[in-house]
């Protein structure tokens, strides 16, 4: 039922015993031409609302706006951070990928509405107020129990304080009842229930034991031990234990030392450990074109613009220098843990492919600085020409014949430096 | 409503179709078969995707109205009892189509491509017909057709049989075993109509499947069987037998499960397209491709409006809900788009460039409802629109709703 219980608004009461002749009562008021009309009852009274002409409720609407608004604003978020802010294609689906926006967006127009019509229920019915003035009434408390009350307006425009009672005398209540003449401290009435509500917080305080504890100091400083502090509690006097003996470090690689580190006895293993074939080969440069060459170059010469840029400790060229009479355990072990500022591997590419990788720079190694007449008749006569035609295409002069390799390798070298 | 003569003479309520009526879809019956013929012997392979589309539609809103009876009973809907004869005349059409379904075994091999010889497939689809020959095998097919038939058609004639006997006896024996065989009806339902929609439709495209493909033809006949259901219980309101009877109340009601199957429909319909959507695996995802394409997205796109959005929106509204006018309009609409569900469904699988409307679709529809109304109407003459000495009869007239 709704209340009308704004003291201003209070004209004159009725309390019956039953909820037939409060409707009776409710639809003779009517009859006499009273429109502002309520009642209050313990439950709800088959035809009441029909008599008092109560309109329809508006929580519908409440729920209807609150899922449209839940929807959109679900849907829009979704756009947001899935195409603008933070786009990341998955499975070449469009960023704005509407189907999949469906389930949150019909989700949270749920949650939304669910939410809504439980508030709207308690705002509309004013349950979120503790006390009004009609609560002074003696007896009105019965509202809840057993008494059924009918409430006529004071701004009803055919009410009239006298004529009025004598009407709702005819209607056969117990009692007919004015508004409470003393106002009330609504505030103080609320107050009982507050209290008990936060009562159970209370339960927090550390404020009953022998010693009454007021500070936050304990929350500040708490019985706990850091890192690598020392302890009294453990016979070595330290706050850290130990792992059990015979422990394994999580994902740790077992397996022997010549595969999974790259050395024997302390020697660097001086050959490529897996078997080396061409599907080896392959995947060794394949890996080593997208993880290595960025800096040491696709041939292993260092001749990149980011070698370039690291001018204070370059990438050094793999096939030539210091670098080239590494072994391949010595490789695949920087390869897994890095060295100096080259970053470890070994998260990276699986151990299979970081001996590829040293079997591809092995490859890398047996290409480079092969003089150009020391080829075949055949190869060395094609590859003359391709370089010749390569040249003249960029307008450059001509290569000297010998050892063009070296020469272009030794260019290089000094644009670097 | 009260003036509705509850203890009345019963020959009011007894149901004569209008000869208007019944000359109407006598003619429509006629002139469907006749050009239809016409239409096979032009363009049999036309004709018969026609045909299918036709009977899919039919049988649908029969077995949408089935189902409906079927749950009211299982569920205790008192309201119900009001449009229950209207439903179980609807579902008493079910063995026609025992007959209906005889034509289509003559076109399985240019409707099914599983049919040997297995000349148009290849790659997955070819693999996956192979592998379901245990399946997919003309007898097989056949046999379980007819078993479906055979199974609603004994529900349907059940259902209709004691509601009828319980017009004449005021004890409720009939109702009861109405009641207590609806439960497990239901169950058998389910599981026929599931094998049903793979069988018919499908296996159109053998190397598709989807496992809510089976819920999704039954939710789609239920909307189409509860718009019909509204046109019908409208119709008759306005024409006499039903006035007085029918309140704002039950349409209410009506509105109501009409909107819970638009809800249902749409969201087996999305799970379905979603799931293959964002997986995006080559033999789920053409399935879609080719009812996506050209003027088929233009289709789809009108069922997620019209089929979904549209009565979903309106549905809302309580004061809609309580219009047995606006009602039975939309009643209406739903009728058309669950044939361009159908039609959406089945159509595309005709591999065909003009595979696009086509003059015989018309005929086919017109056959199969002509002669579907026929047999309805036939079954309700001489039977009251209410059913009588319905214990609950009483309380669903007085149906009050909020």
């Amino acid at each position: 039922m709704e209340t009308t219980a704004d003291p201003r608004r209070l004209g004159l009461l009725a309390e019956y015993d039953n909820p037939a002749d409060l409707v009776r009562g409710a639809a003779s008021m009517r009859e006499r031409g009273y429109r502002r009309l309520d009642a209050f009852t313990p439950y709800e009274v088959p035809g009441l609302a029909e008599t008092l002409g109560v309109a329809r409720t508006r929580l519908p609407l409440v729920t209807l706006v609150a899922a449209a608004v839940g929807g959109t604003l679900a849907y829009l978020i979704q756009w947001w951070t899935n195409a603008v802010a933070y786009p990341i294609p998955v499975g070449g689906r469009p960023l704005h990928a509407a189907p999949a926006f469906v389930p949150i967006t019909f989700e949270t127009a749920i949650l939304f509405a669910g939410v809504a019509t439980f508030l709207g229920v308690l705002v509309l019915s004013r349950l979120t107020r503790l006390w009004a003035p009609i609560d002074e009434i003696d007896g009105f408390e019965r509202a809840s129990v057993d008494r059924y009350w009918l409430a006529v307006d004071r701004r009803d425009p055919s009410f009239d304080p006298e004529r009025t009672a004598r009407e709702l005398e005819d209607t056969g209540p117990l009692r007919v009842v004015g508004p409470p003449s003393r106002p009330s401290l609504g505030i103080v009435r609320c107050l009982p229930p507050l209290i008990l509500v936060m009562l159970p917080f209370l339960a927090g305080c550390d404020v009953a034991g022998p010693e009454p504890n007021f500070s936050l100091e304990r929350m500040i400083h708490q019985p706990r031990y850091d890192a690598w502090e020392a302890s009294a509690v453990f016979a070595d006097g330290k706050a850290m234990r130990d792992p059990p003996a015979g422990s394994v470090h999580a994902g740790s690689v077992l397996g022997p030392p010549a595969l999974v580190e790259g050395r024997t006895d302390g020697r660097w293993v001086e050959q490529v450990v897996p078997e080396v074939d061409a599907a080896l080969l392959r995947r060794g440069r394949d890996r080593f074109e997208i993880y290595c060459a960025p800096c040491h170059g696709i041939d292993g010469e260092a001749a990149t613009s980011v070698a370039q840029s690291m001018s204070l400790r370059t990438p050094p060229p793999l096939v030539d220098g210091d670098a080239r009479t590494l072994p391949p355990g010595r490789v695949f072990h920087v390869a897994t843990y890095g060295y100096g500022l080259m970053p470890a591997y070994g998260h990276q590419l699986s151990i299979g492919d970081r001996w590829a990788v040293a079997a591809w720079v092995e490859v890398l190694r047996l290409r480079f600085g092969v003089p150009l007449e020391s080829l075949p008749p055949a190869l060395y006569e094609r590859a003359r020409r391709e370089l010749e035609a390569r040249d003249e295409e960029e307008d450059r002069p001509a290569l000297p014949e010998p050892a063009v390799g070296r020469q272009r390798q030794g260019l290089e070298r000094e644009v670097e430096r | 409503m009260s003036a509705f003569p509850r203890q009345g003479p019963a020959a009011r309520l007894e149901f004569a179709a209008p000869r208007r009526v019944r000359r109407a879809a006598a003619a429509a019956a006629l002139l469907g078969w006749t050009a239809l013929l016409f239409g096979w012997s032009l363009d049999p392979e036309r004709a018969f995707f026609a045909y299918l589309g036709a009977f899919v539609y039919g049988i649908t809103l029969a077995l949408g109205a089935l189902a409906l009876v079927m749950m009211a009973h299982a569920a205790g809907a008192k309201w119900f009892v009001v449009v229950r004869r209207l439903a179980e005349s609807v579902a008493a059409t079910l063995p026609l189509f025992v007959l209906l379904f005889v034509p289509l075994l003559f076109g399985l091999e240019q409707l099914y491509p599983w049919v040997p010889p297995l000349d148009g497939l290849e790659g997955h689809a070819r693999h996956a017909v192979e592998e379901k020959q245990a399946y997919l095998n003309v007898p097989f097919f056949v046999a379980r057709g007819f078993g479906y038939l055979l199974v609603w058609s004994v529900l349907a004639a059940a259902l209709w049989a004691w509601s009828v006997r319980q017009d004449e006896t005021p004890e409720s024996a009939p109702l009861a075993r109405a009641v207590a065989w609806s439960g497990p009806g239901l169950l058998v339902f389910a599981f026929t109509a599931t094998l049903a929609a793979i069988d018919w439709v499908m296996s159109l495209d053998p190397g598709w499947y989807s496992t809510v493909f089976g819920v999704y033809f039954m939710v789609g006949g239920m909307v189409g069987a509860l718009g019909l259901l509204l046109v019908a219980a409208r119709g008759l309101e306005r024409a006499g037998p039903l006035a007085g009877a029918l309140a704002a109340p039950h349409y209410h009601a009506l509105g109501r499960l009409l909107l819970v199957f638009v809800a249902l429909w749409a969201y087996v319909a999305y799970a379905q397209g979603f799931l293959i959507w964002i997986a995006g695996l080559p033999h789920e995802i053409g399935w879609y491709l080719t009812r996506l394409d050209g003027g088929w997205g233009l289709v789809a796109l009108t069922l997620v409006a019209g089929h979904f959005a549209l009565p979903f929106a309106l549905l809302l509204s309580r004061s809609f809900k309580r219009s047995g006018r606006r009602l039975a309009v939309l009643g209406v609409w739903m009728l058309a788009v669950h044939y361009l569900d159908v039609f959406w469904l089945i159509l595309p699988a005709l591999a065909r460039p003009e595979a696009r409307a086509h003059w015989l679709d018309a005929p086919a529809l017109a056959a199969v409802l002509g002669t579907a109304t026929l047999v309805g109407l036939w079954r309700l003459t001489g039977h009251a629109v209410l059913p009588l000495h319905d214990p609950r009869l009483p309380q669903a007239l007085g149906y009050e709703s909020e």
